[in-house]
């Protein structure tokens, strides 16, 4: 089977604290998968580390079967933070032609087919109408709407998308999860979820982190991601208290179920 | 005004403010979109114990400048390069320890040394032509970073982290900007002085950024804005006798506050 992701033994602390411990998982080319984990569990520098932007303090990493270096170009990544810049000046279509801008070389401009692809992601995000408008004037969503589009134009082979804590719309976030679940047809699509409530329904596998890993290849948390991420006093049946939260049903262990 | 320009002295000011704006557009736009001010200012600062050092040494105060400056520069960048946000401690460090290594060693050396004011407030009229083709200098290497490089600088500017997974090369970006930002502002110390260096490499891209919608157009009105700000300073500093940095910078600032009304009005 060829992986999109292989991690192994890998350790990571930030100025001598111990962030991620012996996470350990392998996510096979074609998943969707959901990331999650309480705030401040690590979800995100994890993803940073998938993509080489942190290094590992020991273990090692494969994107696609190479170092994350060696697979940049085949890799989509939208940020969690992407849309924070609004007061940059850079209008729709210039941000998202920055996906192809690792394709071209240094001194060149974009190809006709280069700008057939950048118009493509724009329509399929439906926003190539707004494509003269500046990035500070449109909304939270529609700017989400536009590093996707970024990340698209890559052409990627896998997606990270660090979702943005403040949530969209519902109808919004119904519309991303579809788009991602036609994406995921040619790429393999990693959610890094913040809201557990948002967790996409086409999902195929989820991973659970708070310093260290769960990984389970089918879309249900297992008894362990639920004490993994909320703490021993959940006994493993039905944690009325993540109800309470508003998880859905579908994603929770059923009683008397251990999972794995 | 147009009768000192029969002036050498004042001629030599005239082209080196037009050359100073333009570096100072260009290296400004690039520090406020990179979110790196704090950091320019921790250069400039630092730069005052080159000058001291070169007093102290009797070398070129410059040379000295410029040496001591990059040096300084080149520690923050590596100490920075990882984390730009959480640097404040070591940029404050650099920011006074430099200031007051300055301060030291031109107490140490003996004599009273008048051409200090100018490196606090600046003299634009005081400037030797050697000084003028070396901001030439300075603006041809910055055009070609700039040429070379925008796209990539577009990218690192305004998603780093993206930037990193298109093959952007942001860290020897990162350091070539410092540089050139070091470069930059130790010129402008001569013009401005190393105390409102800031203002000027910060409100000409301030008012730009917001009204241009790329970065190749931002940086060429906040240059556009500095000449203007620099030769009206120049203009009436020379004609009501005040000193020519502060002059400068309350122009840009009164132009600041302006562009904010007009701004505000327009939102209603």
């Amino acid at each position: 089977m060829r992986y999109a992701i292989e991690v192994e033994n890998m350790t990571f602390s930030y100025d001598g604290i111990p962030v991620l411990e012996e996470i350990n998982f392998k996510l096979p080319e074609g998943e969707f998968m959901a990331l999650l984990g309480p705030n401040g569990g690590g979800k995100t520098t994890l993803v940073k580390l998938l993509l080489g932007i942190y290094k590992p303090y020991s273990g090692k990493i494969k994107i696609l079967g190479s170092s994350p270096e060696d697979a940049y170009g085949r890799i989509g990544y939208l940020p969690q933070d992407a849309a924070s810049h609004s007061s940059f000046p850079i209008t729709v279509y210039d941000a998202a032609k920055l996906g192809r801008h690792g394709r071209i070389p240094r001194g060149r401009g974009l190809s006709q087919k280069d700008k057939e692809i950048v118009r493509q992601k724009l329509e399929l995000v439906e926003m190539w109408n707004n494509r003269h408008k500046r990035i500070g004037d449109l909304s939270g969503g529609q700017r989400q709407r536009v590093m996707i589009a970024r990340a698209l134009a890559v052409e990627p082979e896998i997606l990270f998308f660090d979702e943005p804590t403040s949530s969209v719309d519902s109808s919004g976030q119904e519309k991303l999860n579809d788009l991602l679940k036609e994406l995921n047809r040619d790429m393999t699509i990693v959610v890094i979820t913040h809201d557990v409530t948002a967790i996409s329904r086409h999902i195929t596998s989820i991973a659970c982190v708070n310093r260290k890993l769960h990984y389970h290849s089918a879309p249900e948390l297992t008894s362990d991601m639920v004490k993994l991420a909320y703490g021993e006093t959940v006994d493993g049946t039905c944690p009325v208290e993540l109800l309470a939260h508003g998880i859905p049903h579908r994603v929770l262990p059923k009683h008397g179920d251990e999972g794995e | 005004m147009i009768e000192a320009l029969q002036f050498e002295f004042f001629r030599n000011a005239v082209i080196a403010g037009v050359l100073t704006g333009i570096a100072c557009g260009i290296i400004g736009a690039l520090v406020v979109v990179n979110r790196i001010v704090f950091i320019g200012g921790g250069i400039a600062h630092a730069a005052y114990g080159g000058i001291g050092l070169a007093i102290f040494l009797g070398i070129s105060p410059l040379l000295g400048a410029m040496g001591f400056t990059v040096a300084v520069t080149l520690v923050l960048a590596l100490l920075t390069v990882k984390n730009k946000e959480r640097v404040d401690t070591a940029i404050g460090l650099i920011w006074a320890t430099g200031m007051a290594f300055g301060v030291i060693l031109i107490d140490l050396t003996p004599g009273y040394n008048v051409d200090l004011m100018s490196y606090l407030f600046g003299s634009i009229l005081a400037i030797p032509s050697s000084n003028i083709w070396l901001l030439l200098m300075v603006n041809v290497v910055i055009f070609g970073f700039l040429w070379y490089f925008y796209r990539d600088i577009l990218a690192m500017s305004y998603d780093e982290e993206f930037g990193i997974t298109i093959n952007v090369p942001v860290k020897g970006l990162y350091f070539l900007m410092l540089l050139l930002t070091a470069v930059t502002i130790v010129l402008v110390i001569r013009l401005v002085g190393l105390i409102l260096v800031i203002a000027l490499l910060t409100i000409p891209p301030f008012i730009a950024e917001r009204s241009t919608s790329s970065l190749s157009r931002m940086i060429m009105l906040s240059s556009a804005l500095s000449v203007i700000f620099i030769l009206a300073g120049l203009a009436l500093s020379y004609s009501f006798n005040l000193t020519s940095g502060a002059t400068i910078i309350l122009v840009a600032s009164f132009a600041f506050a302006v562009h904010y009304v007009l701004r505000a009005v327009r939102k209603g």
